[in-house]
């Protein structure tokens, strides 16, 4: 991905999505507001509190230390299942980010009240709440104040992870960008974090001189010295922040260009040509599928071939393919609509067997790698809605769900929304989806949220085990917009010369894998919870008579 | 008549091993400076907050201008009796001039009528109204800082004036310049001002009648020159020993 391309795409995006831009920006900025003022509401009167009670405040301002140490990330999770996904758990986590540093900070400031004022004003006959309101209260500001922009500063950022569980904001756009490779959305979405807390930090310190007309009491008559510390104080965090930035750019760079040319350092194998009696590497992408695919075959071939094999395993989609042209595998399980989309980037076919033809032709010209035979099961894409939904509304395909839009809330995990072969494919052929309402979430989450009646449609792959689940319903590509992405192995041409018997025995295991199977196995893994090499063992166990 | 009277007044703090302030009685007359000599945990200081119920006794009553105290809520007490402390007490965040109007503007006087007292007080206290009024307490030094909050403690014109070691923090030069300044505010209103001081030698100076407090005791109550002529006891003999008399150096007591 050269520069030029990138900036290009960076304008078009601000060209034809601002709309989104600016909606995530207003959420983010309204999620944070909102967690604020939660954590001022309880942090401010609580640290009051604590400021006159000496054992609550090392109970209390100890407990809220501890807690800071929690990763924000680990208290959205941990929301979940107890306030469901979306806004409320965000908020909550948020909040208790921001407590602390409200908390701390008011606790001090109120104890920190010099006795002799105190005394003063009692003794000239102020009452109680005249002394909180006159003297106390603006005495304390400034530190409440300080305490209240570190807690903004901090939200700010960590409102991104709130994308993660479907409160939206800037995370969106980057977990988008995280999901696609796609370095603009990126740049754009971590570079608006960055200048979101900065700016606040700005106008916050702006708000804070007019409001607070002196600072430090003893800064200028005592010594210029605690000026010029504060000082360096304040360079200290413009530096800090400036290098905030540069890691979050060079982190851009470096996803975007491991995206570009895969990652070779994560593929251990051997890289002599495979011998008489070497064993046959097989690799596997990074999701349950994949993994239960290549263990099945990898047991085959042990079985039936009396072959050795080596096992690299969990490679990253983006990589795999590159690992077995640079020789690091032998053969992986594939899909034929990925080979035709993603590797070749040819224009899109919907007639499995055009799709499968034109791969198998495509990579041996090109690559040397040829395509075993395809299996029956299909994993691509989808949408699945609830039970409840599909009988209310009678949604049973696309089509329907296109017409029912408006009484649909839809989740995405966000790049459904962008790539090609997503929303925007649907929308040419099916007309537009106006849904009720669409919320960003990460795609692990999407299945507790139709379970928990928070959204009724999400985008699924065809052959995902939870999909076996009776409450939920795939709906039919009627229209026929989306690729087959039927599974067959590919392998590397030397291999299949050296072991002739390789391709028959994947094709007859092969043979027998259609998606109701396949799903199953899948949701033995991630509904069940059982481990894939288990699953793969048992299943090739009940077909290697038959093979 | 009298403006302050003891009548066997006793302050105990919980867990002390004896009284701070034990079985005091006294009057003092309206109009008087009465300084209060004696070392740190004579009492002197617990006997000043007692009449401004900073503190309140366990025992006897205290009596200003013949009520008694306890019959009075303590807010508007205070809002009659000046306080002035050796920490000064300046609100940081206010001016001079809203640190001086805080008791005024309490009391709901106008905004002509404040202004015309902050210039009035700072003048008495030999600040320039025009330099100081709208300084910060942070831009001001300690003896100016004291001055300020004597012309606070002055704002609503109280009866009673209760200083607690006012001058206590601030270098000689200034400290003596102050002092003289206080005699003649005193000397021009003649408030009844109590004084707590344990610089044997100020004491003398302001007070025209001395307590001198030992062990939370009164070991005796007259004037400089009777106390001179005529010491009560070998504590108060060693006392004005050790400061070399009236017109001696300054020494404290204690010390």
């Amino acid at each position: 991905m050269n520069q030029t391309g990138l900036i290009e795409k960076i304008v078009e995006y601000f060209q034809n999505r601002s709309d989104v831009y600016l909606e995530a920006v207003a959420r983010h900025l309204l999620i944070s507001a909102a967690a604020v003022c939660v954590a001022c509401a309880v942090g401010i009167p609580l640290g009051i509190f604590c400021a006159g009670n000496a054992k609550m405040r090392t109970l209390v301002t100890g407990l809220f230390s501890t807690l800071r140490i929690v990763p924000s990330l680990a208290v959205l999770l941990l929301c979940i299942p107890l306030i469901g996904t979306g806004l409320a758990p965000a908020l909550v986590a948020l909040s208790f980010l921001a407590i602390p540093p409200v908390l701390i900070n008011t606790t001090q400031a109120f104890a920190g009240v010099p006795s002799s004022v105190l005394e003063t004003a009692a003794g000239m006959g102020m009452g109680g709440a005249r002394i909180f309101w006159k003297v106390k209260a603006p005495l304390s500001l400034p530190i409440v104040l300080t305490g209240i922009k570190t807690a903004v500063v901090e939200v700010i950022a960590s409102a991104t992870l709130a994308a993660y569980i479907g409160a939206g904001g800037l995370g969106n756009i980057i977990f988008t960008g995280l999901g696609l490779l796609r370095a603009d959305l990126l740049l754009i979405g971590g570079i608006s974090v960055a200048l979101l807390s900065v700016l606040t930090d700005f106008f916050l310190n702006r708000l804070e001189r007019r409001i607070v007309r002196y600072r430090d009491p003893n800064a200028k008559m005592k010594t210029e010295g605690r000026l010029g510390h504060m000082k360096k104080q304040l360079k200290k965090r413009w530096f800090g922040r400036m290098t905030a930035v540069a890691l979050i750019l060079g982190m851009t760079v470096l996803l975007s260009a491991c995206g570009g040319d895969g990652g070779d350092g994560n593929v251990s194998g051997d890289d002599a040509d495979v011998g008489s009696g070497a064993p046959v590497r097989i690799g596997s992408k990074d999701f349950t599928e994949n993994l239960i695919l290549a263990e099945i075959y990898a047991l085959a071939l042990e079985d039936k071939g009396g072959l050795a094999v080596d096992r690299t395993f969990s490679l990253a989609s983006s990589s795999v393919h590159t690992a077995l042209v640079s020789d690091e595998i032998d053969l992986y399980p594939e899909y034929t609509g990925t080979g035709l989309l993603s590797v070749l980037q040819l224009d899109l076919l919907t007639d499995p067997q055009e799709v499968y033809d034109t791969v198998k032709e495509a990579y041996e010209d090109r690559f040397d790698l040829i395509w075993l035979d395809y299996a029956q099961a299909n994993d691509g894409q989808g949408i699945a809605v609830t039970k409840a939904v599909s009988d209310e509304y009678g949604v049973r395909t696309i089509s329907d769900l296109q017409k029912q839009a408006a009484n649909i809330r839809f989740a995405s995990q966000g790049e459904f929304d962008e790539r090609e072969d997503g929303i925007p494919a649907l929308e040419a052929v099916y007309g537009p989806f106006a849904f009720k309402s669409s919320v960003v979430i990460d795609n692990a989450l999407k299945y507790d949220m139709l379970l928990n009646g928070e959204a009724d449609a999400a985008p699924a792959y065809t052959s995902e085990g939870q999909l076996v689940n009776p409450a939920f319903v795939l709906l039919e590509d009627d229209r026929q917009v989306w690729p087959p992405y039927n599974i067959a192995p590919v392998a590397r041409a030397s291999i299949l010369e050296t072991y002739p018997e390789i391709a028959d025995i994947l094709n007859a295991v092969n043979a027998l894998i259609d998606t109701p199977t396949i799903t199953s196995l899948n949701a033995e893994v991630d509904v069940d919870g059982k481990e894939y090499e288990e699953v793969a063992k048992a299943y090739y166990d009940s077909i290697k008579d038959s093979i | 008549m009298i403006a302050i009277s003891f009548d066997g007044v006793v302050k105990r703090f919980p867990g002390a091993a004896r009284n701070a302030v034990d079985r005091v009685s006294l009057e003092i007359e309206e109009g008087e400076l009465i300084t209060v000599l004696g070392a740190s945990g004579s009492g002197k200081t617990t006997l000043l907050k007692m009449v401004n119920r900073l503190f309140e006794p366990n025992e006897g009553t205290i009596c200003l201008f013949g009520e008694n105290i306890m019959d009075k809520d303590p807010v508007k007490l205070r809002r009659g009796i000046g306080y002035v402390i050796q920490q000064i007490g300046l609100f940081p965040h206010m001016t001079v001039r809203e640190n001086i109007a805080t008791i005024p503007r309490i009391l709901k006087w106008d905004r002509a009528r404040i202004g015309v007292r902050v210039d009035e007080l700072l003048s008495l206290v030999n600040l320039d109204p025009d330099e100081f009024r709208e300084r910060y307490p942070a831009q001001l030094s300690g003896g100016q800082q004291q001055r300020v909050g004597l012309a606070r403690a002055l704002a609503a014109d109280p009866a009673v004036m209760l200083m607690d070691e006012p001058f206590g923090a601030i270098d000689a030069i200034n400290r003596s310049n102050l002092q003289d300044e206080l005699l003649a505010i005193h000397g021009k209103h003649k408030r009844t001002y109590l004084f707590v001081t344990h610089d044997v030698a100020e004491a003398f100076k302001l007070g025209n009648r001395v307590l001198v407090m030992d062990g939370g005791r009164v070991k005796q109550f007259d004037t400089p020159q009777r106390i001179v002529d005529d010491p009560a006891d070998d504590f108060v003999r060693e006392l004005l020993a050790s400061s070399g008399g009236r017109h001696g150096q300054s020494a404290r007591v204690g010390n």
